[in-house]
């Protein structure tokens, strides 16, 4: 079951109505940074997260809506809920709907906080996750406890996060069907994670060591192969990750393109924020060479500045016109052009002495 | 206006350029291929008046046409040969000079050799390169240059490490992306050349 498509309206960067048709594959989300690529991700998994734990819960209508209302503020943390609609005189309300499996699901936000919700309840919602932009697997340790316990300034998705790390590795059959999702990812960083008491450590090469003490492109790896070992990142599970190039390797942005994709076939939806050339190129290289590839292209800008954010989609980046990571790369080389041309500098102030 | 045809490709060289040498065709530069098998040279050594800067320029610029041979050139892009070979026809390129200006016509080639003994000139390397896009990048203008032009940006970078020992001032271009001042290229059909 997947997310067929989702329409935001007066929505924190968002102005007139916006819809995406999603892939049941790959969904990559690129844009400048406040065109909203990250609001898309929350807001959709506020709606689906919600309504998964409402299922878990028996949650009655009321509870549900008082539970989105939540879930909301907890995503995204600000002082009012009705900063989430977008400033404009008067009073007005923002508008999240989305398509589920063929179901329909609409909240309505006001300025004043206020959440209703047009809908039914989604029917078996699958299993969300939401992987944040900042690596978690060092912030694991105690962070359950001290979140119940206290007013944290991380968001609900990092808690959201930790109980899904926090799951029991899978045994038996299941074990063989996430195998091979996991095997590129221990082959690319030559180790395995490990959970010991509270704390994660990744056995690598060179011995166990602390996650504090690897690169936090392997700790971002390690988490991925977690959330799939302990069963928490299901084969019909849909999966939000939030920049996951973020201080990785090259070589590893690669690795996780493959992942992506072997996810993805095992019938994983997954959307991806990002402004990574790479990552998003690899994506698109598949995407052009296999049209079967299920993946889809939306790039978020704003006409002028202040103005709300306008959609392309395409199923290819090459269907893009507005690619704000492939413009900047251009712009790199008109400038280098001009600098090669426009340079009197001696030879001794550019060459190797 | 100094026009000449290279890999099914029309240079015309403006008045700025001046002098501009086509390697290939020059008898100081067959005389030390003859001698030295496998020497191979760079396609033009020029030097560009920028009256703009009041500054003169030398450039060493090297042609390769891709275009309907992209497949073939594939693995010499990518595994680095290119810029190897890049590389080692600057170095034969700047001997070629060198010993044209002691052995040769001396009066050529001296505006050269003087350029490159003075630490205070300024030398830049040009790799014109045409080169076809896979399919399905053509479909949008905007979105196409931008594809070349990152494409180009990376190939600079590589080329780049191969000059350092001569230049910092390297540059992968093609006619649709070059700003070089006063001079023209277009592609050429074959039969035109044939």
């Amino acid at each position: 079951m997947q997310v067929e498509k989702f329409t935001m309206e007066q929505f924190t960067a968002m102005g007139q109505p916006v819809i995406f048709n999603f892939s049941p594959g790959i969904n990559v989300l690129i844009g400048a940074n406040s065109t909203g690529k990250s609001h898309v991700m929350k807001a959709l998994y506020t709606l689906l997260k919600a309504s998964e734990e409402a299922q878990l819960k028996q949650d009655t209508p009321e509870r549900l809506q008082m539970r989105m209302q939540e879930k909301l503020q907890g995503v995204f943390k600000p002082d009012t809920l009705g900063r989430l609609v977008r400033r404009a005189p008067g009073r007005g309300s923002a508008k999240l709907a989305v398509v589920y499996a063929g179901q329909s699901l609409a909240l309505e936000l006001t300025t004043l906080g206020n959440v209703r919700l047009a809908y039914k309840t989604l029917i078996d919602p699958e299993p969300t996750i939401y992987l944040p932009a900042r690596e978690f697997l060092t912030l694991y340790e105690g962070f359950i406890a001290l979140y119940e316990k206290r007013e944290l300034a991380f968001d609900v998705t990092y808690y959201d996060l930790s109980l899904a790390l926090n799951a029991a590795p899978l045994r038996g059959p299941r074990v063989e069907k996430v195998k091979a999702l996991v095997e590129p990812l221990i082959e690319a960083i030559h180790g395995n994670v490990q959970r010991k008491n509270d704390r994660f450590y990744l056995d690598l090469p060179e011995g166990s060591l602390e996650s504090q003490l690897v690169a936090e492109g392997y700790r971002k790896i390690g988490t991925l192969m977690q959330l799939l070992i302990n069963g928490s990142l299901s084969q019909s599970g849909i999966l939000f990750w939030d920049e996951p190039a973020s201080n990785l390797n090259p070589n590893l942005v690669t690795v996780i393109v493959k992942v992506l994709r072997a996810m993805a076939q095992a019938g994983m939806q997954i959307f991806v924020a990002t402004h990574d050339y790479l990552l998003s190129q690899e994506l698109s290289l598949i995407a052009e060479y296999n049209p079967e590839a299920a993946i889809k292209f939306f790039a978020l800008h704003q006409p002028a500045p202040g103005q709300g954010t306008e959609i392309e989609a395409g199923n290819t980046l090459v269907d893009i016109e507005n690619d704000s990571i492939l413009a900047e790369f251009a712009a790199h080389y008109d400038r280098e052009q001009e600098l090669f041309l426009s340079s009197h500098d001696s030879e001794s102030a550019g060459g190797e002495r | 206006m100094r026009r000449f045809e290279e890999s099914y490709l029309e240079f015309r060289f403006g008045e700025q350029w001046q002098p501009i040498i086509d390697f290939d065709e020059h008898p100081d530069y067959k005389k030390l291929t003859k001698t030295i098998k496998g020497s191979k040279g760079v396609d033009f050594v020029g030097v560009f008046r920028d009256e703009l800067n009041a500054r003169e320029k030398l450039y060493l610029i090297e042609v390769k046409n891709f275009r309907n041979y992209r497949t073939q050139n594939k693995k010499r892009l990518s595994s680095g040969e290119l810029a190897v070979e890049l590389g080692q026809k600057v170095r034969v390129s700047l001997a070629c000079i060198l010993s044209a200006y002691r052995t040769g016509d001396s009066q050529t080639w001296q505006p050269f050799l003087e350029m490159l003994v003075d630490r205070d000139s300024w030398l830049g390397v040009v790799l014109w390169l045409e080169q076809d896009y896979p399919q399905g990048r053509d479909r949008h203008h905007k979105v196409r240059d931008q594809h070349r032009k990152a494409t180009l940006s990376t190939r600079t970078k590589e080329y780049k490490k191969k000059l350092r020992w001569v230049t910092s001032r390297v540059l992968v271009c093609d006619h649709r992306s070059s700003q070089l001042r006063g001079l023209e290229v277009r592609n050429l059909p074959q039969s035109q050349v044939d």
